[in-house]
């Protein structure tokens, strides 16, 4: 019996120092990455200088800054008939979809490259996805061909107003949401980051900046207010007001005071987009609405957004066609953002092609 | 009855020496190059960027310029969800684009990929250290009881000072430690005090400083080369000390921390 003990005693003693002899099992092979593309576009966007957020968005140009001006290029992307009508001195016709093949194959170097449209905020969306995918001599032309003469100006003078629902708008602040992740785009796996944001800018590029067939159902990438909006958007849909607390809060006190559209989240220029900060706090999941003071920045701001895989659109006009009659009082920090005659500059105008 | 305890002995002996690893040095080793990462989190502090580098054949004389890998794609994803891209510096390191400041609470993941390899860390940043109380003990070192917090680790340092200034302070942590449970207090003790301050002239102006860190510091800390701390990750490689960043052979530290106040002992 004790020479039985004896033995289990060992045996046992025996299989714990076995087991500490055991050799470590083999570390297993990691296999990390952040597998997203907008991640890696996100990335490279940044290294180009991150555009969007500093001084240089938007890369605006006035009129009066081009009216015979030596060493700059007019690309005009209205519509045929809009540019034989009537035209900048020199300008060139060009489709927004060509925007890019002809910058790549022509030389500007050492020239302004300046975009015209009809009121310049699809040239300010055109100009930010060229800015974005890196050519920095582009312009867009503040206020379009309705800056140059009058004869061209109703597209904004009609544009002026009160929107229909701005009843309904209040002064209540909408907190930024909860963060979430970046949205998924459709892209060639086997091509680089930078062949990527290529064919990203090109797709973009080749979009209509309003269509008027799509109004009611699926916007396109600007939308009027007053056009597509009813109540039950509001909270359906992601605002974001593009500027400073004078745009988003209306003068005076109380939440009944009509300032943004309800759930609308103040996003200030040059912060609240870097990566950093609130970017990913705008909703991949939801549909994006932007306006801003005049609908220039905010057409910028959706060019990036849209490149990043998010589903924004821009408010035309901006404030112009939300609560133009606040704007009006030289007292409001808006006023010089009220679209005005002043604006337009009255220059000559060449027609036919 | 003798026979056979001497047999089973003898027996117990061949297994014991049977499990012996030898291992064999080969005079002529071959160099296995690791990526080392490094990056601290302080909690409230401009983040200074991940350094990530390759160990250099022992061969080969020191070259930063041959160390530092400058071609990696990085990013650094807080709680989850959002992805902070990291940018390549001309002081090695990778940096986001702008001022990073991390919070106690968040944690943050690297992700990092280069020469076809992956890095991953993930690591939380602690909140401000919560001291109980402290004692002098037997005139050597301090005793500080710190409250216990989620899953933070504790350090603790001594400082001597002459007015407003830190005219010393130890080396190193003696220990780093935790509590078993959440919201009950841990003790920690900081290394000993040099012996010229072992009076009571100097420890009138002793103070100490409580350091909260990631888990995951612990280990590292018990199992560093000859318990000194790794300063140049651009010289040491391999062993066993236990890092939270991983890949393949891939070695360094992605840590949270956070320094606490300097507080007088009582």
């Amino acid at each position: 019996m004790r020479n039985f003990n004896i033995i289990r005693l060992l045996i046992l003693l025996s299989i714990f120092l076995l087991k500490g002899c055991l050799e470590n099992p083999p570390l297993v092979s990691v296999k990390y990455n952040i597998n997203s593309t907008s991640a890696e576009l996100l990335q490279l966007l940044e290294f180009k200088g991150d555009y969007i957020n500093t001084s240089l968005a938007p890369s605006l140009i006035t009129a009066s800054e081009i009216y015979n001006s030596a060493n700059t290029i007019f690309l005009d992307i209205r519509t045929n008939m809009e540019f034989t009508n009537g035209h900048i001195p020199g300008a060139i016709n060009i489709n927004h979809s060509d925007l890019l093949e002809y910058l790549t194959n022509n030389s500007t170097f050492g020239k302004k490259v300046v975009i015209i449209s009809s009121s310049g905020q699809a040239a300010a969306y055109y100009t930010s996805l060229l800015r974005l995918y890196g050519i920095n001599n582009v312009f867009s032309l503040k206020y379009g061909m309705a800056s140059w003469n009058m004869d061209f100006a109703d597209i904004w003078l009609k544009a002026l107003k009160n929107c229909y629902l701005l009843s309904t708008f209040t002064n209540r602040n909408f907190d930024k949401g909860k963060y979430s992740d970046l949205p998924g785009f459709d892209s060639d796996k086997n091509k680089t980051i930078e062949g990527i944001l290529y064919d990203r800018i090109n797709l973009l590029l080749k979009e209509d900046f309003y269509d008027d067939s799509s109004a009611y159902t699926q916007p396109s990438v600007s939308v009027e207010f007053d056009s597509y909006f009813d109540n039950d958007q509001f909270t359906n849909n992601f605002f974001i007001c593009f500027g400073d607390k004078y745009l988003y809060y209306s003068p005076g006190k109380g939440e009944d005071v009509p300032g943004h559209p309800i759930g609308t989240v103040l996003y200030q220029p040059y912060e609240d987009l870097k990566s950093i900060n609130f970017l990913q706090a705008i909703p991949s999941d939801k549909t994006i609405f932007i306006y801003c003071n005049d609908g220039h920045l905010s057409a910028y701001v959706t060019a990036y957004l849209r490149t990043l895989g998010y589903n924004a659109h821009q408010i035309l006009f901006g404030a112009n066609s939300l609560f133009y009659q606040r704007m009006l009082d030289p007292n409001n920090p808006l006023y010089r953002y009220a679209f005005s005659n002043s604006f337009i500059m009255n220059y000559q105008y060449e027609k036919g092609m | 009855m003798r026979k056979v305890t001497l047999i089973c002995l003898f027996l117990l002996l061949i297994f014991l020496t049977g499990c012996e690893n030898t291992d064999t040095i080969e005079i002529n080793l071959e160099y296995e190059e690791f990526i080392v990462v490094q990056a601290n989190l302080i909690r409230g502090m401009d983040f200074e960027g991940v350094s990530i580098t390759r160990t250099l054949p022992l061969e080969k004389s020191y070259s930063k310029d041959d160390a530092i890998i400058k071609d990696a794609s990085a990013f650094i994803r807080i709680n989850g969800v959002q992805i902070i891209p990291l940018h390549y510096n001309n002081d090695g390191t990778y940096k986001p684009l702008y001022k990073l400041i991390p919070a106690a609470g968040n944690t943050y993941e690297l992700f990092a990929q280069t020469e076809g390899r992956s890095v991953y860390s993930i690591t939380a940043v602690p909140s401000v250290p919560d001291p109980l109380s402290s004692i002098i003990r037997n005139n050597k070192c301090i005793e500080i009881e710190v409250m216990q917090n989620n899953d933070e680790v504790y350090g603790a340092l001594w400082l001597i000072k002459s007015g407003t200034s830190i005219v010393d302070k130890s080396d190193d942590f003696q220990v780093i430690e935790s509590g078993s449970t959440n919201n009950s207090p841990v003790t920690i003790r900081t290394q000993d005090f040099k012996k010229e301050y072992q009076n009571v002239e100097y420890l009138k102006n002793i103070y100490y400083k409580i350091f909260s860190f990631d888990k995951a510091y612990r280990d590292y800390f018990k199992t560093r080369i000859n318990n000194t701390p790794i300063d140049n990750s651009l010289l040491y490689g391999g062993g066993s000390v236990i890092w939270n960043v991983h890949g393949d052979n891939v070695i360094g530290l992605f840590i949270g921390s956070c320094e606490g106040d300097l507080v007088k002992v009582r």
